[in-house]
């Protein structure tokens, strides 16, 4: 359950990203597509953990990979 | 850093846009520290909820309603980059200056998802025999960076990005973990 200060978050954060011009947003599902035929691409389902989102395994990885644009890209 | 109790027991698809943004924050503290900040570069207050509430809004009404339950690292990892760069989160007089580093913390993003979501470490063939030329790896990495940096910042072609991202993250664990991802 959200709490009022969530949801007023929220409905803020929205609007300004109306006003950014999200409404305009265009990805590369066809949604009519989908709609018209209840296309639905069903699979096995992840279900992984925060804890491995924010590991310093794969801070420690990705942090290899900028330090070899840094070393090729020296302005980055 | 986030809550380590509140981080041991969600699950990544069970996080609200509050404590997306948390995440968010956190990878742009770690991005600062470990890269710092040019002159007149600065992290717009906020800009974590508003990537939050976009990648939320993004995934859900265009990815999940659709492809159910193959909403991958790759696609998780391409929507935050979407969203990063249509929010430009760091703000900057110099706009080139400011879409470069957007496309950078963007990748930086996508690369924490794709390696903090990765197989666990039991499933992983330790070496595959295979090398990866650093020319090759450059080419992918600052070929997707520059596409980032000039990309149309309301086009968010998801899947052919995920597609993108799943190729150079199986090149990035060739170079430098000599595994695949599974």
């Amino acid at each position: 359950m959200k709490t009022t200060d969530e949801n007023l978050l929220i409905e803020q954060a929205r609007e300004k990203l109306r006003l950014m011009g999200s409404d305009d947003i265009q990805t590369d599902i066809d949604t009519e597509y989908c709609e018209q035929t209840g296309f639905k691409f069903d699979n096995n389902e992840v279900k992984p953990k925060l804890e491995l989102l924010l590991s310093e395994e794969a801070k420690e990885s990705t942090i290899k990979a900028f330090d070899f644009i840094k070393e090729h890209l020296p302005q980055a | 850093m986030a809550d380590s109790q509140f981080i041991k027991d969600q699950l990544v698809d069970e996080i609200d846009i509050p404590q997306r943004g948390v995440v968010i924050k956190q990878f742009a503290d770690d991005f600062i520290k470990e890269y710092g900040y040019k002159n007149n570069i600065r992290w717009e207050n906020g800009s974590e909820n508003l990537i939050a509430t976009n990648y939320f809004d993004t995934l859900y009404k265009d990815i999940k309603k659709f492809i159910v339950k193959k909403t991958n690292r790759y696609k998780m990892g391409s929507t935050s980059e979407m969203s990063i760069i249509f929010v430009q989160p760091f703000k900057s007089e110099d706009i080139k200056r400011q879409r470069e580093i957007n496309a950078h913390f963007a990748f930086f993003v996508s690369m924490r998802i794709m390696e903090g979501l990765y197989a666990k470490p039991e499933d992983i063939e330790k070496d595959t025999g295979v090398k990866v030329s650093d020319d090759l790896l450059k080419t992918a990495y600052l070929e997707h960076l520059e596409w980032l940096t000039i990309k149309k910042t309301k086009e968010f072609p998801i899947i052919s990005n995920a597609h993108t991202l799943g190729l150079i993250h199986y090149l990035h664990r060739l170079r430098f973990c000599a595994e695949l991802p599974h």
